[in-house]
């Protein structure tokens, strides 16, 4: 039996947020759960697959952030309960339907959860996903615990019913990432059967009449959650500093009031439904706060909302200042974490932060500057990426016209950093790589000589950039599409694509197989192995030295999922004989710059080694020695 | 546990485990009533990267997903020069840690950028950050036991084993099977009986 | 060490430049610089300080002092064809070397000798590359093997690149048949000799040939294959004055190309060498212009006139008075090659 999907109500688990999520979701009964992963989100979906079978419902990892959207509205506006799940970056794909689904509204619950990455930890951008349900008119949710996170699964869904349309929450990577005590709820024994009304047309136009539906629903998930208990208040009735903190913001600050002996002195009030606001709540802490400091991660979403709330309150209120990112007293971005809430404590109320002894402390200043060496991101051992970038690089220096790279999103974005030799250029959306790539190919008529390539991994071709190929493909660009096909989904857990022969929730599945896609547009399409360093850098040139869109497809297996699948396909060793090491005149061309993290400079010998507890036997840094001192032998 | 919050991080290289041995921690200390949050830094999981897990454990609350500076109580550490990031950051004269020796050589040491720190400099600086410090040939010890991915579990165990942390094989073992899968539980139980007998 | 930089500098001088002379003495086992259809390419940034791409290389900068102490054993001879000991006439007497040959077949007559007397033990040659204009390096060890590689090539092959690949194999005397500039490369090798490489005594015969310029391999295999629309290219002559054309075999048929239209092909790299005659070689072997089927033979050094004596001595060669009014043309022909590449 699997962990979320336990029948023991009352029993404690240690669960992951996004766990928590998966379970609040099976306790509100849903029947479907879709969503294309996306890091901190990837593990509600996943774990929800992993218990599909057993509880009887539908969950599916779809092809993108809309389509798991308009696959999970399907379900509700059926009648059933379904949830879907995505990354913030994910949220902007989904946004054209949800923009339009928010004035239709649905029959059953729809509850989406988006997953925001303060600090970027692992997105492209830490953008604040809280803004859209303003425009959107739909409720919001925040958790700030991991047990809260799965009811307030359960709750949305009631709002969800209850005002016929979607309710968001949103998570963050220290609530969807860490883990905590969840007690487990009971388990919902029956599902509705799903039936379109036809006698109803969900169309969002006119907005005429449709808006005004939206906003009749916005005010009735108002009342809903006016008094809900994810509202909390602690401390003194009149506090001389009063806390306004939502999300990771509350146990940060809470702790860092205890640790600083505050809790006769600042209150803290907890905001668990930030739009709309409980505005009562609110207001009656308004009047015996002489100072409020806001606490939430990225955006002053919560600070703006409450300003907005005291303006249009000003005549009964007394004087009150505001601290936060508007008055420089918080961050206005990236994460906030304990240290940093102590210090803006510590300072506003006038007390000391604790502190280690002197002598302790400059140990420690030294530890950090001398004996912790950055560890900068590199690919694992044996990715085949490290592989098809350096093949890349070289066939553009044999080229020798300074052909750009268009990147993309997934591991390989880690191409912009020495790892994968600088080679690409630009990183922004999923797919994007692939349409910038196909304007540029475009401007050889205004004398641009420099040939184009759109690197992408399998899933984000699916994902995005198949418009963009056929958009090349119809206006005759001139540019080489390279996909990186390892076969998985790695960047975020080796979940599956339409390319998988098997599905999220384990079944059979038809695979669309990339190149016979290709085929069928008349692309010129070429498949390498890019373990094949020579004869991979020598297609991409001969490939670019072609006109109009064609397509290389870099196959071989992430080297994780092949850890998972066998043993090593080579045992790799360094003949120390044969290792000229620093006498070699290579200028440790493997550590140097080829990197690989199974490979290690020994520096009192000064030559090259294998480190056997990392190596991923791959094999390939065999060819790039040029005095054949690496050996690898079939394991 | 002498002290409430109880502040363990387990840090080490992506790759390493480290996510994974904060789990079985944090899923035996549940079970026996404790609070426990575990915060992850693993953005850069797999990708040779620095990765720490927080532990909170208590046995009244629920604490926050990282901790504040100088509050680590215990650091289990996958790889020497990581114990060294952690205890500047978090550790304060009362720290004991438990160390993997080996280094994992971070890529930018590897390609030559920067150089990696002499081992027994290294050891001597985690010497005078923690109370009590012990270095063990973890990654030895699971090659030996067939897969270097177990020094995780072999760390916990001598960690268990020295009092520091109230595991036993049995806790541990009915984690494995409720957590991770059933099948799992021989070589990781050998693992953790292969640290605590370190101990002695 | 001073005038020694690495591989930042060489592209800094001399490719970035265009100047590079595709001599392929910077290429061979090297993972930074490598050779592609003709181009010498640098892959990636290597931080050698004194590397042996520069070092090697004829067109960073060149000692004739140096050079000609250690050849010749005296100061440099900077005027006419340079130093040498005798001028001959001479052509092959093995009927299948004289037939195969452009010239006369002495530099297949002069290697068949050396390797059969012992003298080395390898070399490195340039082939043809079938279908193709340029050539590439090629180490032989038969004598069928360097019968094979006779013939002029009118562009720059890299052929020293297999330098390394004889090394590696662990020839210890190697001969080496060479353009003036790669004369250069080899010389500054012995100089130099950056790794200890007893590169002096592993090359103990350079036979250069004379040159007074070569084609970019790369451009000039894009001009016949685009411009002229050739596709299997075959035999490329340059048939005495006054015809002023290039004549390509291609595909059963010859076609003569005006010089005009292919000098601009020339390698920059070319038009700054004053070496015509490949001074500092052991023995230079030329065209003889207006004696068909005969070479001009430079001997220079006593291993020049040693390789000669065996080849006399084994009968597979015929050498013939060279007259003094064609030895005054040959060193004026020299002495403009040094001006132009002066000015």
């Amino acid at each position: 039996m699997a962990l979320i999907s336990k029948d023991d109500p009352g029993r404690e688990l240690l669960l992951m947020g996004n766990e928590a999520v998966a379970r609040g979701a099976l306790e509100a009964g849903i029947s479907v759960a879709a969503a294309y992963p996306g890091n901190p989100s990837s593990e509600i979906i996943g774990s929800l697959a992993e218990v599909a079978e057993d509880m009887g419902i539908y969950v599916e990892w779809s092809v993108n952030e809309k389509v798991a959207l308009e696959v999970a509205a399907a379900a509700a506006v059926s009648g059933l309960n379904a949830l879907v799940a995505m990354k913030q970056n994910g949220l902007n794909v989904a946004s054209d339907f949800l923009m339009n689904l928010n004035l239709t509204g649905i029959r059953g619950g729809l509850v989406l959860v988006v997953c925001d990455d303060p600090s970027g930890i692992s997105s492209t951008n830490e953008q604040d996903s809280r803004i859209l349900v303003k425009s959107a008119d739909l409720p919001l949710l925040e958790p700030s615990t991991f047990h809260e996170a799965k009811d307030m699964v359960r709750f949305a869904f009631e709002v969800s019913r209850e005002i016929n349309n979607v309710c968001m929450i949103r998570s963050v990577t220290r609530i969807s990432h860490a883990r905590g005590n969840v007690t487990l709820g009971p388990l919902p024994s029956a599902r509705p059967k799903p039936h379109f009304d036809t006698n109803i047309i969900l169309s969002a136009l006119p907005a005429s009449l449709t808006h005004p539906t939206a906003h009749r629903r916005f005010r009735q998930a108002k009342r809903l959650l006016a008094d809900s208990t994810f509202n909390s208040y602690q401390g003194p009735d009149t506090p001389e500093l009063l806390v306004i903190t939502c999300g990771s913001g509350y146990l940060f600050s809470q702790e860092a009031v205890r640790l600083l002996g505050l809790e006769s002195r600042v209150g803290l009030l907890k905001i668990g439904t930030t739009w709309p606001l409980p505005e009562e709540l609110i207001l009656s802490r308004l009047r015996d706060a002489g100072r409020v400091l806001f606490i939430e991660e990225v955006d002053p979403f919560l600070e703006d909302n409450v300003l907005e709330l005291f303006a249009e309150h000003n005549t009964t209120l007394p004087k009150v200042s505001f601290l936060g990112k508007k008055s420089g007293t918080v961050p206005d971005l990236g994460e906030l974490s304990p240290g940093l809430i102590i210090g803006i404590l510590a300072d506003l109320m006038k007390v000391s932060r604790p502190h280690a002894d002197e002598a302790y402390s400059s140990t420690a200043t030294d530890a950090l500057r001398n004996f912790a060496p950055a560890r900068s991101l590199a690919f694992c051992p044996g990715c085949p990426h490290r592989a098809s970038y350096w093949a890349v690089k070289k066939a553009l220096a044999l080229d020798g016209r300074d052909g750009v790279v268009f990147g993309d999103i997934g591991c390989y974005a880690l191409g912009v950093l020495a790892t994968g030799f600088h080679q690409s250029k630009t990183l922004h959306a999923m797919g994007s790589g692939t349409g910038m790539a196909s304007g540029f190919g475009m401007l050889g008529r205004f004398g641009a000589t420099q040939p184009a390539i759109a690197l992408c991994g399998d899933s984000t071709f699916y994902h995005a950039a198949i418009p963009a190929l056929l958009n090349a493909l119809h206006h005759q660009s001139d540019l080489l599409m390279i996909i990186l096909d390892n076969s998985a989904t790695a960047m975020t857990g080796f979940q599956p694509h339409p390319g998988s022969s098997v599905n999220a929730m384990g079944s059979q599945a038809p695979a669309v197989v990339i190149e016979d896609l290709c085929t069928s547009l008349g692309l010129k399409t070429v498949i390498g192995d890019p373990f094949d360093l020579d004869e991979s850098a020598v297609t991409i040139y001969e490939l670019l030295q072609e006109s109009g869109t064609k397509v290389l497809i870099l196959r071989q297996m992430c080297a994780l999922v092949g850890a998972k699948k066998g043993p090593r396909r080579y045992t790799v060793t360094v003949d120390q004989d044969k290792c000229l090491g620093d006498e070699c005149g290579c200028d440790r061309f493997c550590t140097r710059v080829f990197r690989c993290p199974g490979l290690n400079w020994d520096v009192s010998l000064k030559k090259a080694r294998v480190d056997e507890a990392i190596c991923a036997g791959c094999g390939v840094c065999a060819d790039i020695c040029p005095s054949h001192a690496i050996v690898r032998e079939r394991a | 546990m002498k002290k409430d919050p109880f502040n363990v991080v387990v840090t080490g290289v992506g790759g390493q485990g480290n996510v994974l041995a904060s789990l079985l921690i944090g899923a035996v200390l549940v079970d026996r009533g404790y609070k426990v949050t575990i915060g992850e830094t693993y953005g850069a999981s797999q990708r040779g990267g620095s990765v720490m897990s927080h532990l909170r454990i208590s046995r009244d609350r629920q604490y926050g997903p990282l901790m504040p500076p100088q509050q680590a109580d215990l650091v289990i550490a996958l790889e020497p020069s990581e114990a060294a990031r952690i205890l500047g950051q978090f550790g304060n004269p009362e720290t004991v840690s438990v160390v993997n020796s080996r280094p994992v050589y971070p890529v930018d040491v590897i390609s030559g950028d920067i150089t990696y720190p002499d081992l027994d400099e290294l050891k001597e600086k985690i010497r005078s950050l923690s109370r009590e410090s012990y270095f063990l040939p973890a990654t030895e010890k699971a090659l030996e036991l067939g897969n270097p991915i177990l020094s995780n579990i072999v760390l916990i165990g001598y960690a268990a084993g020295a009092g520091l942390l109230p595991i036993d094989v049995d806790g541990l073992e009915k984690a494995i099977a409720e957590y991770l899968s059933p099948e799992k539980v021989p070589i990781n139980r050998e693992a953790f009986l292969c640290g605590m007998n370190m101990v002695r | 060490m001073d005038q020694i930089h690495g591989l930042d500098e060489l592209s800094r001088r001399v490719l970035d430049k265009g100047l590079c002379a595709s001599c392929g003495s910077c290429v061979g086992r090297c993972p930074y610089v490598t050779e592609f259809k003709g181009r010498t390419v640098v892959l990636h940034r290597c931080t050698v300080e004194h590397g042996r791409c520069f070092a090697y290389c004829p067109m960073t900068f060149f000692d004739p002092e140096a050079a000609s102490r250690m050849v010749f054993g005296t100061r440099a001879e900077a005027s006419g064809i340079g130093r040498y000991e005798d001028v001959k006439a001479s052509r092959a007497t093995d009927e299948t070397v004289a037939e195969a040959a452009q010239g006369g077949g002495t530099v297949t007559s002069l290697l068949i000798a050396a390797l059969n007397s012992g003298m080395i033990d390898s070399a490195v040659l340039t082939s043809s590359i079938p279908g193709e204009a340029r050539g590439r390096g090629f180490v032989g060890t038969t004598v069928a093997e360097i019968a094979s590689c006779s013939g002029s090539k009118f562009a720059g092959s890299h052929s020293l690149s297999v330098l390394r690949e004889a090394l590696d194999q662990g020839r210890s005397r190697i001969g080496v048949v060479a353009l003036p500039c790669q004369v250069r490369s080899l010389r500054k090798m012995a100089l130099y000799d950056l790794k200890q490489e007893k590169l002096r005594e592993r090359v103990p015969l350079v036979i250069g040939l004379f040159c007074n310029w070569a084609f970019s391999p790369r451009q000039f295999a894009e001009f016949l294959g685009k411009e002229l629309g050739l596709g299997h290219i075959g035999k490329i002559d340059i048939p005495p004055p006054p015809a002023q054309v290039l004549e390509v075999e291609t595909q059963g048929r010859t076609v003569s190309v005006p010089l005009d239209l292919v000098r601009p092909m020339i390698q920059d790299a070319c038009r700054v060498c004053p070496d015509m005659t490949a001074e500092f070689a052991d023995v230079s072997v030329g065209m003889y212009e207006g004696r068909p089927g005969w070479n001009t033979l430079v001997v220079r050094t006593a291993a020049g006139a040693g390789v000669v004596g065996e080849a006399l001595a084994a009968a597979g060669l015929e050498t013939d008075v060279f007259p003094s009014e064609n030895l005054e043309h040959l060193k004026e022909a020299s002495e403009q090659k040094r001006t132009r590449a002066a000015q």
